[in-house]
């Protein structure tokens, strides 16, 4: 499924049409559910976050995209106040960053990446525990998720499987009722159907209760499916923030029916517009070259027969990912 | 929040902590029973000490694995980390289940121990008091170093190691006193289960100043990075490491226990070969040649006397007793268990009729103490052992016919023991609590005195199948000495078996019994009370140029009764770890001949002011073969307090 041409209603943000014709309405709600500004994070020598930004609005899905080791899980930790030795400013529910207090922690559900529960607790005694945390647990909707999920009460967690675990840790952060749900790439490690069977638990949640979600994970189909906003990180920094259609603008993906670019052909003329637009050429074997609109306007080989298709976000965060490595690399060799 | 923290550990650590409560409690059940079957018996309250030294560590040790290095090496810290609780929080609430539990637990076994030892030892609220506050204290710092080290993940164990290695250098470089550093002071030997009446504030204050520094430690430590440096020490140990830090740490262990333990080899009587042996019971005495008259006077008579007193009590066997002379040690001042026989190094001639009695008491108090592991010697027994050992020897005298006041001597002291204390020390003293105290106050032989004339008067009160009645239901045969056996003499204790047999409680018959002694005409009464007005004082002066001199003054009456004073004495030793019974043999005495008034004594020593000493005055009286002692104290340079 193309990211352009899904439509979802959310608070904040609509979606109209499909392709790049579409339109944004912007947010009406003022304060922003998350904010990060300029966050620095190194450990010794090692940059982790260099200068991180991004909001996150009421109401939205927002997929924070990164490549392994980009920073995404050292951010999480940050807005979450388990690291706490950083530069910048973190700004939770509207309060700064050294002003969050346990009551802002309590309204955020969160899933890890990896789940460490103690293996001798069952889910109901995780509940129970839990229960004393989070002034709005919501026991019977645990119990509920529970068994919708099929997850037995009494069984110990040493027993569960890595799928069983993540659906577990999800129905707890839902169980909190949060007013920010923070996802770590909570689907890594689970199998196909698990993974669709928690994406599906979490969409119908957002949907359903317009739960302000931050979702971060490098697995682009998740959030192509749930996000209303992207937010990437590469090198500890944001490289994009903004919708989906936004991005979408930024990168084309051009189709030639006979021809491939090994084959030395060129693509379709392109009218000059922004130099620094980052332009992708997808041909039918699915290579893709990065190119700008500078390097296409000055490349002979570009001629008819090629034309623009929908984009996928997958193909827009490497082209992304890769253009930013590129002129990173550029910038180190100058 | 806290609560469910609390709730969480508990549930998650409950199970252990239980084990490690059965575990203690076992250990110190079995230590009760070592000490129950040891050759020297010391205190049974040094059952804590051992316990703070050697249990609680490692108790300290596997709990702060459990609570905070396991979380780390588990994970679950991400877990908890995570929660809206801070992970200060999480930690504070373990140290604080780590120290309750531990104190709790450091309480239990002081106040059980103290319990089960009241029958052995004069357990007061503030001596108690005492005993909890340098348990507690200790097992506060004891916890802060296992917090504090089980932040430090696999390197915790490097830690342990290099920190015994240091406590052990500390305590056994020479030039180092370890009873004057702190934490070490508090469960120093010397003072441990003997400083009654000073709370040692500098020690705690230290203790816990180290205890605190520990803290800081780990909360720097927790601190640093939001705890990933923690995070980072915590991995799991490969089993190389495990096998050589096992290795490590049971040297260290074994070379700690040698360290702390200092008990010299147990000396082995060899007989020569002048020696004449008897059998049934076996005794074996060394005769130098030109004292073969002792065969007749001293050999066979106590021969005899053990071979009755075995009848007595029926016992079918009775330890070997070997008698080695010796010209210089007097009378019933040494006696050695070893290996199983009774050796006694004393002077074997011209014993008058009292020494002889001497010899056969202490050869009887030996083999009977022996023969039952110790058992006879129980304090509520103690007192029926010394009185049945030294009665049955003063019959043996009568029926050889060997003409003796003994029985006036022995009356007439114990009386003065009874008036005695009970002027001085405003309470009476209780044979079957407080025997060993008594003889602490009086001297052995003072102690025995009173002991004899007890047992003296239950057999002329209550006849001799009586007496054996009693020797059979307490020291008369072999008991069992497991600690079950212990616990069930508390059921089942000495007053209650001496109510059944003589249908008279034993506080009634102690009554009687000083009634009685102060109404005997073979005491010397005017003699008792011409002593017990007898005042005396000891105590440290700084003389010569700085040095140290211990004074003691005896004031004596312008006449003391129809028995002249021939000398007076004071006598001391350093008390070493856990003396009960102060050795007269250690004594270093000081004579002078007395008259009426102050006589001062003074001993120009190398008195140690981290030491404690003992000192004794005592008078020599024309017509006794024993002095009698006017005044014990427990003395400390540095304080100068009376320490008991």
């Amino acid at each position: 499924m193309s990211w352009l041409s899904s439509s979802r209603v959310n608070d904040g943000h609509k979606r109209i049409g499909s392709g790049p014709n579409y339109t944004l309405i912007p947010m009406t709600d003022n304060q922003p559910v998350l904010a990060l500004a300029g966050i620095h994070k190194r450990y010794g020598t090692t940059v982790v976050l260099n200068g991180l930004s991004l909001q996150v609005n009421p109401g939205e899905v927002y997929g924070f995209l990164g490549r392994n080791g980009a920073g995404k899980s050292t951010a999480i930790k940050i807005i979450l106040g388990i690291i706490k030795q950083f530069d910048g400013e973190v700004n939770l529910f509207g309060q700064r960053s050294e002003r969050r207090q346990i009551k802002a922690r309590q309204r955020v559900g969160y899933v890890a990446q990896e789940q460490h529960f103690y293996p001798w607790m069952t889910p109901a005694y995780l509940g129970k525990f839990l229960s004393g945390f989070y002034p709005q647990w919501d026991k019977a909707y645990y119990q509920t998720l529970l068994m919708r999920f099929e997850l037995p009460l009494k069984q110990r967690i040493a027993g569960f499987s890595g799928g069983m675990k993540a659906k577990l840790a999800l129905s707890a952060a839902l169980a909190t009722r949060p007013s920010l749900l923070l996802l770590d790439e909570p689907t890594a490690g689970m199998d196909p159907v698990a993974r669709r069977e928690f994406i599906t638990l979490v969409r119908e949640q957002v949907e359903s209760l317009g739960t302000t979600t931050f979702f971060s994970t490098h697995l682009m189909d998740e959030v192509e499916e749930v996000a209303t906003r992207v937010g990437i990180i590469e090198k500890g920094k944001a490289v994009f923030e903004g919708d989906l259609a936004a991005l979408g603008q930024q990168f084309c993906s051009w189709t030639h029916p006979t021809y491939t670019a090994e084959q030395g052909h060129t693509g379709p003329v392109v009218t000059p517009g922004n130099a620094n637009q980052v332009l992708t050429r997808s041909v039918r074997q699915g290579q893709h070259s990065i190119i700008t609109h500078r390097d296409i306007v000055a490349q002979p080989w570009l001629d008819a027969g090629w034309s623009p298709t929908d984009t996928s976000l997958e193909d827009a965060f490497i082209a992304m990912v890769a253009s930013h490595s590129e002129s990173h690399l550029a910038q180190t060799a100058r | 929040m806290i609560t469910r923290l609390i709730f969480k550990e508990l549930r998650e650590h409950g199970w252990i902590m239980l084990c490690l409560v059965g575990g203690v409690l076992l250990n110190v059940l079995l230590l009760i029973e070592m000490g129950l079957n040891s050759e020297f018996q010391v205190s049974g309250l040094s059952i804590i000490r051992t316990s703070l030294i050697y249990l609680f560590p490692l108790m300290a040790i596997i709990l702060a694995d459990r609570l905070i290095t396991r979380e780390y090496l588990q994970r679950t810290r991400l877990f908890m980390e995570a929660l809206p609780s801070g992970v200060n929080t999480q930690l504070v609430v373990k140290f604080f289940i780590g120290l309750v539990f531990l104190i709790l637990l450091a309480v239990t076994v002081t106040t059980v121990v103290s319990y089960l030892n009241q029958t052995l030892d004069s357990i007061t609220p503030r001596f108690l008091g005492l005993l909890l506050i340098r348990a507690t204290v200790f097992t506060v710092l004891l916890w802060c170093i296992a917090f504090c080290f089980s932040l430090f993940g696999r390197v915790r164990w490097f830690l342990y190691l290099i920190f015994a290695g240091a406590i052990v250098i500390i305590v056994s470089l020479p030039g180092i006193d370890s009873n004057r550093i702190p934490a070490l002071s508090l469960i120093s030997s010397t003072y441990f289960a003997f400083e009654r009446d000073i709370l040692p504030v500098f020690d705690i204050v230290g203790t816990l100043l180290m205890a605190a520094a520990f803290l800081l430690v780990a909360v720097l430590l927790t601190q640093r990075d939001k705890g990933s440096l923690a995070e980072k020490l915590a991995s799991p140990l490969s089993r190389f490491d495990m096998a050589a830090i096992a290795i490590l740490l049971m040297g260290s262990l074994s070379s700690f226990a040698v360290i702390m333990e200092r008990d010299g080899p147990l000396t082995q009587i060899t007989p020569g070969k002048d020696a004449i042996s008897f059998s049934n019971p076996s005794l074996i005495i060394t005769l130098p040649e030109d004292y073969e008259q002792v065969r007749n006077t001293v050999a066979e008579p106590l021969h005899n006397y053990l071979s009755e007193l075995q009848r007595l009590l029926g016992y079918p066997a009775f330890a070997q007793v070997v008698v080695t002379h010796r010209d210089d040690v007097p009378v019933e001042e040494l006696i050695i268990g070893a290996d199983g026989h009774i050796a006694i190094r004393t002077r074997l001639d011209n014993l008058s009729p009292y020494d002889l009695a001497a010899l056969y008491t202490a050869a009887g108090h030996g083999v009977l103490s022996q023969t039952s592991s110790g058992r006879a010697s129980f304090e509520p027994y103690h007192w029926l052992l010394d009185g049945v050992v030294r009665y049955q020897a003063e019959r043996q005298l009568d029926a050889s016919g060997v003409g003796n006041d003994n029985h006036q001597q022995l009356v007439t002291m114990a009386a003065f023991t009874q008036r005695h204390h009970r002027q001085h020390y405003s309470a009476e003293v209780d044979l079957s609590a407080q025997f060993q105290l008594l003889t602490d106050r009086y001297g052995y032989h003072m102690g025995i005195a009173a002991a004899y004339s007890a047992v003296d008067f239950l057999v002329k009160t209550a006849g001799e199948d009586t007496l054996k009645q009693l020797i059979n239901a307490t020291i008369g045969k072999a008991q069992s000495r497991t600690a079950l056996t212990s616990l069930a003499y508390l059921a089942n204790p000495f007053e209650q078996q001496f109510q059944t047999i003589t249908n008279l409680t034993f506080n009634e018959f102690q009554r009687q019994w000083r009634q009685h002694l102060f109404e005997d005409s073979n005491v010397d009464h005017v003699l008792v009370s011409d002593m017990v007005s007898v005042r005396s004082s000891v105590d440290f002066d700084v003389r010569d140029g700085g040095f140290l001199h211990a004074v003691g003054n005896i004031n004596l009456p312008a006449y003391v009764g129809d028995a002249a004073p021939e000398s007076c004495r004071m006598r001391f030793q350093s008390l070493t770890a856990f003396d009960l019974e102060v050795a007269d043999f250690d004594k270093t005495a000081r004579d002078i001949a007395c008259s009426p008034g102050d006589n001062e004594l003074t001993i120009a020593s190398f008195f140690d002011t981290n030491n404690r000493y003992y000192f004794q005055l005592d008078v020599r009286l024309a017509g006794f073969d024993r002095p009698w002692v006017v005044r014990s104290e427990r003395l400390s340079p540095e304080t100068g307090d009376n320490l008991r």
